[in-house]
């Protein structure tokens, strides 16, 4: 176990020049992008003045020099201080703290979603492979992972919320509904089944088809075909024996792509108004609000390399030979 | 399935609840006979965009208009053709010079917090908040020396000089009256109350989640006795055009402002049984959508070559094809909303291709061996599909007279960026409103003084023309209504004949609500206006 412990610490280390470049780069970017943010709200006001502009200006620090305005943000971050939203008036850190729980339930729903469900379907499809149902769970995990997100999510809406009215359409509480406990919990449950779903699909898709591979490839090898002959059950066999083999290739993927999926919540939260970091962030960059956009971006570089250390991690949980690798190293 | 049906019921039960709290309530006070409204509901409004602070005096953005109005008190309210109509102030005159306004305030006026509204708080809001902060304040209180505060109740403007247009900027929209004891001596801009806002207006602030929704309720101590009529209001946030149709058809809100439903979709949705659509409550925009050329580049700085393509541009299928015929076609620089000083007496363009191709050829521009006279890009407001589409339609257009047009497109930081900063561009699609008074909205499209780069929505064209400087600051100052007509139809002619910009369409933006709401557009202002008339017919 200490050398669990020693393995991560060395890790997060490595981790804090790997961050210190997403915020220079980051910020570079940002800067290149056209317009500014001063001139964005003074455009949406509808009718600005240029005074009106320069003291927003001034304001933002933006009439500091490029280099100057970096320098301030790193030293503001080493604190901990991801700066102030020029949109929004208020704390950066603030900001996220209260959308990011929103996103990481949509995520966290839509991820288990997909790792279940994949799962089950992959296995389900690699052992009735060459029947009609393992056709059919191949050729819906082709279409399901060529749909575009928003798409699939406009078409739940139609059918579930407009036709069969059984799901809200949007947002993530019955606004102006005030329930508490058990009844508020039930309420956001049901606005959470919709856009968790679109978020899922394309990995449920994915995880499908990876997991059918790799069972086909397993079921074929030698020490499944010596457990089927000790007389273990089948299911004993598939579960114990074989998935837990397939499912490395699975963690690998997975672990990468829950990062990505700050992506796909971009789209979602906006079709399903879900009040997330994704929109957040999504609107900063329409905005230039460059603070939220930096923080948010910093938020989801973290988030990946946490995500890349327990994908680690899970490994020597899955392959005891990982482990063992570990620490002979 | 039937979670989501305990989870209606259950929304319905609540809302029964709190209905009848508030019917047992209001039993100790009998209604009085005139009120016709019934009291009670909630009024959930679908909207396109957040606000960026609840805190209107500071900015003119459409999230924060929409909420704030609702919160504070003004002077005036106006009638459907702008005349002034009491509200916090009961009376008021102004002096034959034009140079003194005096209004009498009424005394029974409070803040949501119980302060009461006087004098000090009118003053303090226009003095170091609306004047210096706001994006209008220079257009709308330019005009201000000082204000005098002679007891709590009397508030007297004292004018530089004339200022015409002067009457109309005391609506809530434009002049909310802010709280002089929780701004005074504060970073206002940055101000907490700015988030929590505190006014005297027919809704009280209660909650605003971020990226969510916003909260208003009943102001029980409104100054205008019984009302409003509704108990909430919830702003919520839906920035999908397609979520926001189907929220609107499943009843999940019942007022969708400012196009939220798009004009693809307005005539489904209108049908529906339960359904209405509007296009009043947007006079005081007086929206106008057009095409503005860069005068800086050959070939636009030529004026035949700008009229060629006017020629080219048939107004009535963007009308009826793009904009699915919600509108009117623009026949002059000003709208026809403005009707004491507009007028369609100016020069023409009728659609003629052969027109345009010969002004073409006068130009020098000449056809290549290919047809091709000259290549040449377009850019587009980045505000909707429309746009896009009316720029395909006009590379089309000019690619049948010999003008091969390349179009750009770019987010809003980047046209706001290309147009008012680079002034790289040859012409944009646009729309800017003339406002409640021509000489409020456009001044800062045309008077050369007024082109300031790096300020969006202002004169991008680099137009410069004395005689028009003249006219405009003519007609700020003029207070004879019939020779400001006449200032003002010369000032359309002059600009339909220069072309600096090419009017297409006059904007009708439409508002859908529930068909049992009633009261909904209560005056030039529209989603703008107090909403304390606004009440459920009851079945």
């Amino acid at each position: 176990m200490q050398s669990l412990g020693l393995y991560v610490s060395r890790r997060l280390l490595q981790a804090v020049p790997l961050l210190a470049g997403a915020i220079v780069l980051n910020f570079t970017l940002i800067h290149l992008a056209p317009g500014d943010p001063a001139r964005t709200l003074a455009g949406e006001a509808g009718s600005a003045t240029p005074e009106y502009v320069q003291q927003l200006r001034r304001d933002f620090g933006l009439d500091r020099s490029f280099g100057e305005q970096l320098a301030r943000y790193a030293s503001k971050v080493v604190r901990g201080d991801l700066g102030y939203s020029f949109r929004h008036r208020e704390g950066v850190v603030g900001l996220i703290a209260e959308r990011l729980p929103r996103t990481l339930l949509l995520m966290g729903v839509g991820f288990a979603w997909a790792v279940a469900g994949g799962v089950a379907l992959g296995v389900l499809a690699a052992r009735k492979r060459g029947t009609w149902a393992g056709a059919a769970i191949s050729v819906a995990s082709l279409l399901a992972y060529a749909t575009p997100v928003f798409w699939f999510g406009l078409m739940l809406v139609l059918l579930f919320s407009v036709k069969l009215q059984w799901l809200p359409t949007y947002g993530m509480t019955t606004i102006g509904g005030d329930a508490a406990g058990f009844g508020w919990a039930l309420d956001v449950a049901a606005h959470t089944v919709l856009p968790a779903a679109t978020l899922g699909l394309f990995y449920l898709a994915l995880y499908t088809r990876l997991t059918r591979a790799s069972m086909i490839e397993t079921i074929s090898q030698d020490y499944v075909v010596v457990a089927r002959a000790k007389g273990l059950s089948e299911r004993r066999v598939i579960l114990h024996h074989a998935l837990r083999n397939a499912l490395l290739g699975v963690v690998t993927m997975a672990g990468m792509q829950m990062a990505q999926m700050v992506g796909g919540s971009v789209l979602v939260e906006t079709v399903f108004a879900w009040p997330g970091m994704g929109r957040l962030l999504f609107e900063a960059v329409a905005q230039r609000d460059y603070p939220v956009l930096l923080g948010g971006l910093l938020v989801s570089s973290v988030a990946v390399v946490v995500m890349n250390l327990l994908t680690d991690v899970a490994y020597g949980f899955l392959d005891p030979r990982v482990r063992a690798g570990e620490r002979a190293a | 399935m039937t979670g989501n049906g305990r989870r209606t019921t259950w929304t319905r039960f609540t809302l029964a609840a709190v209905a009848g709290v508030i019917s047992a309530l209001s039993l100790a006070a009998p209604p009085s006979l005139e009120a016709q409204a019934q009291r009670g509901g909630v009024l959930r409004m679908g909207a396109t965009i957040e606000p960026t602070t609840l805190n209107h005096g500071l900015t003119s953005q459409l999230g924060a208009s929409m909420i704030g109005t609702k919160i504070f008190g003004s002077l005036l309210e106006y009638d459907w053709d702008f005349v002034p109509k009491p509200s916090v102030a009961e009376k008021w005159e102004v002096s034959p010079d034009g140079l003194r306004y005096t209004f009498h305030l009424r005394k029974d006026v409070t803040f949501h917090d119980g302060k009461p509204l006087t004098a000090s708080d009118v003053k303090f809001s226009v003095l170091n908040v609306l004047k210096p902060l706001h994006p209008r304040g220079p257009a709308n209180y330019g005009a201000v020396d000082d204000i005098d505060t002679p007891n709590p109740h009397t508030v007297v403007f004292k004018l530089k000089y004339p200022y015409a247009p002067f009457i109309r900027v005391f609506q809530v929209s434009e002049s909310p009256i802010l709280p002089r004891h929780i701004y005074e001596g504060s970073d206002i801009r940055n101000n907490p109350a700015n988030a929590k806002p505190v006014g005297s207006g027919p809704f009280v602030f209660k909650e605003w989640v971020k990226g969510s929704h916003v909260i208003l309720e009943r102001n029980p101590s409104y100054f205008k006795k019984g009302q409003p009529h509704l108990d909430r209001i919830v702003y919520q946030v839906i920035p999908d055009q397609a979520t926001r149709v189907a929220a609107f058809e499943t009843g999940q809100v019942d007022l969708v402002p400012y196009t939220g439903i798009p004009n693809l979709e307005a005539n489904r949705i209108k049908q529906l049984p339960n359904a209405t659509m509007t296009t009043r409550g947007y006079e005081s925009q007086a929206l106008i959508m057009w095409l503005e050329f860069n005068l800086r580049k050959s070939p636009l700085s030529d004026v035949r070559v700008r009229r060629a393509i006017a020629h080219a541009i048939d107004k009535n299928f963007v009308l009826l094809n793009i904009w699915f015929g919600i509108g009117k076609v623009a026949t002059g620089p000003m709208s026809s909303v403005h009707r004491a000083f507009y007028t369609p007496e100016v020069p023409q363009y009728p659609y003629s291709l052969d027109r345009a191709n010969q002004l073409l050829d006068e130009a020098g521009l000449k056809r290549g061996a290919d047809g091709v006279r000259v290549k040449i890009t377009q850019d587009f407001i980045p505000y909707g599909e429309e746009y896009v589409r009316l720029a395909e339609y006009i590379r089309e257009q000019l690619k049948k007279v010999g003008i091969d047009v390349t179009t750009r497109s770019s987010d809003t930081p980047g046209w706001f960026n290309r147009i008012w900063t680079q002034y790289d561009f040859n012409w944009t699609s646009n729309f800017v409103g003339n406002l409640t008074d021509p000489s409020i909205g456009m001044p800062r499209y045309y008077v050369s003084s007024l082109a300031k780069q790096g300020v969006p929505f202002t004169n991008s064209m680099d137009y410069k023309n004395p005689e028009i400087d003249k006219l405009f600051e003519q007609a700020a100052r003029e207070l004879n209504e019939g020779k400001r007509a006449a200032v003002f139809h010369q000032i359309q002619r002059i600009l339909a004949t220069d072309l600096p910009v090419l009017p297409i369409l006059e904007l009708q933006p439409t508002t859908f609500y529930r068909k049992d709401l009633e009261d909904v557009v209560a005056g030039p202002f529209g989603n703008y206006e107090s909403f304390d008339r606004m009440y459920w017919k009851k079945k």
